[in-house]
């Protein structure tokens, strides 16, 4: 309940806040947007699953997106695309992820 | 207060996502709507007409290209076979490519520079004088022509006798043949001749009085030593010929 309040505060925030962020940091911040997603995804499952710990949650999601944006810029410098191993660790980890999720949830909807 | 905190900052972190989701998100539908090519931009149109004017530019020069090689056969051919008339036939060749503007030249002259004044545009970016056009352009040089100059360049841009200047794009450019004059940026003259009579020939009072260079900063400056490059021209004699006596 209260992820999807802030979330829509964010989502208010982005379209009404006319920040500039340059925009050669666009592609870094697709990456960490993928990081975010997948620690997100990470948290849900934990939550369902009655593990979740908010630190834990919270130095994941900082430090993916860190870790991420960082191995795009490394790379941009290197000339090798190493954001792609990002994009496809979290994709399929988000992937991963909401499959427990699926289970969990469906389990949970048959055993009421 | 534990329960509170984390959820606390869960709010936040995800306000952080959606943040960062909106923003990037319009980001790309901006750039989306700026990267799109409208066949009416006025830069399309110009890459077009340049790229039509490079295609004709390379197809003379390939042709020009090898007729010179031709030439240049013939005249092996004539220093073969020794005498004096053959020198004598280079002499005149390379004074008429000095004239023509086939050749790099160097010599005394001036320096005409036309700069945009400062402040040249208004709060909405409009050009507050009428800015410089070819009237304008062809005027100086005309002027420096019957002051005897011997060779003019405009940016670099040899003038011949067979070179045409013209407004181009609604006086957004100035065309020299098939190169290009900004008139929002710095315009540069140079020529040979005599460097006083040059001087004295702009700078004679109201010669520049033209209600187009009413916006700009004229400077003479006399040197011993102007450089004058080739042009890259390709003379034409289609209808061109002697009258036979």
């Amino acid at each position: 309940m209260i992820a999807i309040l802030g979330l829509l505060i964010g989502v208010i925030a982005g379209i009404l806040w006319d920040v500039n962020i340059p925009e050669k940091f666009s592609p870094y911040i697709s990456v960490a947007i993928l990081a975010c997603l997948d620690s997100v995804f990470g948290a849900i499952r934990a939550n369902l699953s009655n593990n979740f710990q908010a630190d834990i949650f919270i130095s994941g999601f900082f430090g993916n997106a860190a870790l991420a944006a960082g191995l795009a810029y490394l790379g941009d410098k290197l000339g090798i695309p190493i954001y792609i191993a990002a994009v496809i660790v979290f994709g399929g980890r988000i992937f991963n992820n909401f499959a427990i999720i699926r289970r969990l949830l469906i389990e949970k909807a048959k055993s009421r | 207060m534990k329960k509170i905190f984390s959820q606390l900052t869960l709010a936040i972190v995800c306000a952080l996502l959606g943040f960062m989701l909106t923003y990037q998100f319009q980001l790309l539908r901006k750039e989306k709507s700026t990267n799109v090519i409208n066949p009416n931009d006025s830069t399309y149109n110009q890459l077009t007409v340049e790229l039509e004017q490079l295609k004709k530019t390379k197809e003379e020069l390939e042709k020009s290209n090898s007729r010179l090689m031709e030439q240049i056969k013939v005249y092996e051919e004539s220093i073969a076979s020794p005498g004096d008339s053959s020198k004598e036939i280079k002499n005149q060749l390379d004074k008429t490519r000095l004239l023509l503007g086939e050749t790099d030249v160097e010599g005394k002259g001036i320096t005409l520079t036309i700069t945009p004044k400062e402040g040249l545009f208004d709060a909405e970016g409009v050009f507050r004088y009428s800015p410089i056009s070819h009237f304008e352009l062809a005027y100086i040089l005309n002027e420096l022509k019957y002051a005897d100059a011997e060779a003019i360049s405009v940016n670099d841009i040899r003038i011949t006798n067979q070179t045409g200047i013209r407004l181009s794009d609604g006086g957004k450019r100035i065309l020299i043949d098939n190169d290009q004059v900004y008139p929002y940026s710095l315009i540069t003259i140079k020529a040979i001749g005599n460097p006083d009579k040059l001087e004295s020939a702009i700078m004679f009072p109201n010669t520049l009085n033209l209600e187009g260079l009413i916006g700009y900063n004229i400077e003479v400056v006399k040197s011993d030593s102007i450089k004058i490059p080739r042009t890259n021209k390709v003379f034409k004699s289609d209808y061109i010929k002697p009258v036979e006596k």
